[in-house]
């Protein structure tokens, strides 16, 4: 067994590291609360990145990616997520955000939707949660329903991060064919589209802000509709298991600069006439910290590998977001007890990490989600819970 | 045994409390959060209705109750709006009982009645930036000069301080070692030399105009030194009292809120074909809230009868504070995660219960100093069940 991580992607993750240093972390203290950067900002550090080699760097190289796979895409996703900015849900300056799904675009959808997005042109947003159901598609109740040119959709969808920048959506419906549920199919509407429009935007807690979708009467062509009719769940399967597996260095990357920021501090700070690392307390604060983060660390890695190889992560990516995640909300919560006062104070990002690290527990699939996923598997097959029986 | 049961006279006070802090308070307190603005119209309010004052003196033109009064009157105010119950503390909190305490017949007879009706509010200052729990590092100074103290220094983490009239500051009066060295004065807020400085954004409890103040060869007459160097410690005897009547019944109270809240929610809530309430797993997290609200009532209200009966102890105090806020935390969190997406959206209270509640695991003495002083009266032989 070989932990050693490839002399490439060491060196990948030292540059995106330099990177995030020297152009990300300066700009923490304008734009840290900020669901996202503005335009000219973003536009001008993709640049920057794209002069670097950065760009698409975990595509394919078949669409003109660095191809660095799964675990090279973690590797930089925990460098990138030592930085508040931009926050954790909005794009990275490195690569579009994509997901899976579009790579089923077939003949001309490829060059009108696949490939503005890899190039930076356009951007999109992934539209599944519904006010009645998050992860649960048989409460679907957003309708396509077969016309002779192609679908006509109506319903409503909530929660969508991106909406408002997005010049396409990838929404998620149940397609009617005169009262036959053909199941559900994924379709790709462009902003503008007669019908469809932006409802409310929700202020979180964390710093995000996604928006409600309002489809009332849209009509689109069936060149828009993205994979098979009735593929749709399992498109947003692709999507949710890739989307929860980069949970996990995102909550690395965070944790351990968390964890480095408490250690400074108990260094640095004195009471009663000794630093705050000289207590034993404090010490074990740090020691759980530190042995929670590994644990989450080699699981993550340990799902990229998978992946990498091919095979199905499905249960493994539940499994570190529901870790990962919530040992992010622990480290956290002790830098910020550490750092006292201090902590909760604007002056340090450690609130807002705070907020931002407590929303993730419920998004893209709760924990409690994620723990009746592994529990089905659990019970159909406890002997694969040993990853590595022979 | 004591009977825990509450007096009619408490039972109607908490209900017309509830009542009206329900119609009065709740409605703003979102916007007193997003806005970072401290509601004072809502003491204003319960001057109005004879509500303020309750720690003070009859005599002295208060109310004259106990502490176990107080707790109840927090909690209500928490349920409803946790940035007036905090403010509640400028008119019944620490600076005003260290005055029905220590202070002379001249400074009651000056502070205590307006106090007592909230037309004078006083803001407790204790904190610098290298000085917290650990009182007796205080580095701001005050130096006798004739008939006049100089000040200068400044004070980090104080509650109400854009809305004070006067500040209860510790300083340091000389150079003897720790606490001995500190003392107390009482500061108008128009007094050339002091100013209120940057407004401090907090994760949560944003509404109580929290902010740093500064002394900058800030000139006061010697009649208004508080507490001379040398009796520090009967001034945290009264701040003793205050986390058990400021910090614990905010926590409660909103924790409470919270619970109902979400009791309501997973009623509503179907998913899978079945309101949330059926799933065992959601019963299970409601019967555990439901647990640990009623741990946390019950020690909070024989700490503050303890008191009230002569018999209050460092124990109690930091057993009390630590449990209640932690319970807090695990409640608002809870029903922050039932909700899903809506606990955390700013149109719901769950997100904002459980930033109000976080931080009081710091304030007052964080949750780790309180068990330093639990651990040292066990191993001491003072700690005995």
């Amino acid at each position: 067994m070989d932990f050693r991580i490839p002399d490439e992607l060491q060196m990948l993750r030292l540059s995106a590291r330099r990177f995030v240093n020297e152009e990300l972390l300066p700009l923490e203290p304008e734009y840290a609360n900020q669901p996202d950067i503005p335009d000219d900002l973003r536009t001008r550090l993709q640049a920057r990145a794209r002069e670097l080699g950065f760009w698409a760097f975990d595509l394919p190289e078949s669409v003109g990616g660095g191809g660095v796979g799964v675990l090279g895409m973690c590797l930089v996703m925990e460098e990138l997520s030592r930085c508040n900015v931009p926050s954790f849900r909005a794009p990275t300056v490195f690569t579009p955000y994509l997901g899976p799904v579009l790579f089923h675009c077939e003949g001309e959808q490829r060059e009108k939707y696949l490939m503005p997005i890899i190039r930076g042109e356009k951007r999109t947003c992934f539209a599944l949660t519904e006010p009645g159901g998050g992860s649960d598609p048989s409460g679907m109740t957003t309708t396509a329903r077969v016309t002779p040119g192609g679908f006509r959709l109506n319903g409503r969808k909530i929660f969508i991060t991106g909406a408002d920048k997005a010049h396409f959506v990838q929404v998620f419906a149940r397609t009617l064919d005169r009262g036959e549920d053909l199941g559900i199919s994924c379709f790709l509407v462009e902003r503008g589209t007669p019908g469809f429009s932006l409802g409310q935007a929700f202020e979180l807690m964390s710093p995000d802000r996604p928006w409600e979708l309002v489809f009332d009467d849209v009509d689109i062509p069936r060149e828009q509709c993205v994979g098979r009719i009735g593929q749709g769940w399992e498109l947003a399967r692709e999507f949710l298991d890739m989307g929860r597996l980069i949970h996990g260095p995102k909550a690395v990357g965070r944790a351990q600069r968390a964890l480095e920021m408490a250690a400074e501090h108990a260094k640095s700070r004195s009471t009663f006439g000794s630093p705050l690392a000289e207590r034993q307390a404090i010490q074990w604060m740090l020691a759980d910290s530190a042995v929670e983060l590994h644990a989450a660390r080699l699981m993550t890695y340990h799902a990229a590998w998978k992946a990498d190889q091919g095979q199905s992560y499905h249960v493994e990516a539940s499994a570190v977001k529901l870790y990962a995640d919530e040992m992010l909300v622990r480290v956290i919560d002790r830098a910020l007890q550490i750092h006292g006062g201090l902590g909760l104070s604007r002056e340090l990002p450690l609130e807002l990490m705070f907020r931002d690290a407590r929303s993730r527990t419920i998004t893209e699939g709760s924990s409690e989600m994620q723990r009746l996923i592994l529990a089905r598997d659990v019970l159909a097959h406890p002997e694969r819970v040993d990853r590595f029986a022979p | 045994m004591r009977d825990f049961g509450l007096t009619s006279e408490q039972i109607l006070m908490r209900d017309t409390v509830r009542k009206l802090a329900r119609e009065r308070f709740e409605p703003g307190a979102a916007a007193a959060d997003r806005d970072r603005r401290p509601p004072l119209e809502n003491l204003r309010l319960l001057a109005e209705y004879g509500y303020t004052g309750m720690s003070i003196p009859e005599a002295d033109g208060g109310l004259g109750l106990g502490l176990f009064d107080l707790v109840l009157m927090v909690e209500e105010l928490a349920r409803a709006c946790a940035n007036t119950a905090m403010l509640y503390s400028l008119t019944d909190g620490a600076p005003t009982r260290a005055i029905v305490r220590l202070g002379t017949p001249a400074l009651r007879a000056q502070w205590l009645p307006r106090l007592a009706r909230a037309e004078r509010l006083v803001a407790w200052s204790m904190s610098e930036p290298d000085a917290g729990s650990d009182i007796g590092n205080v580095k701001t100074r005050a130096v006798a000069d004739g008939d006049h103290y100089v000040v200068n220094g400044a004070k980090l983490w104080c509650s109400g301080a854009q809305v004070a009239d006067a500040y209860l500051v510790l300083v340091r009066l000389n150079d003897d070692p720790g606490l001995k060295g500190v003392g107390a004065i009482l500061v108008d807020r128009d007094t050339p030399g002091f100013a209120v400085g940057r407004h401090l954004e907090l994760l949560g409890l944003r509404g109580t105009g929290m902010a740093e103040l500064v002394f900058q060869d800030c000139r006061i007459p010697a009649d208004r030194l508080f507490l001379p160097a040398g009796r520090m410690r009967e001034l945290l005897g009264v701040l003793d009292a205050d986390r058990i009547s400021g910090n614990p019944p905010i926590c409660l109270g909103v924790a409470q809120a919270s619970f109902e809240r979400i009791v309501q929610h997973v009623r509503d809530r179907k998913q899978f074909g079945k309101p949330l309430a059926e799933q065992q797993g959601v019963q299970w997290k409601l019967a555990d809230m439901a647990i640990d609200l009623e741990a946390a009532r019950a020690l909070l209200y024989r700490a503050a009868a303890r008191v009230d009966a002569g018999q209050a102890s460092i124990v109690d105090t930091s057993i009390t504070k630590t449990y209640v806020n932690q319970m807090a935390v695990r409640v608002t969190n809870e029903a922050m995660q039932l909700a899903g997406a809506y606990g955390l959206a700013e149109e719901y209270p769950y997100e904002r219960h459980f930033r109000d509640v976080r931080g009081m695991s710091v304030g007052y003495g964080t949750t780790e100093i309180h068990r330093n002083s639990i651990a040292r009266e066990i191993l001491s032989g003072r700690y005995a069940v």
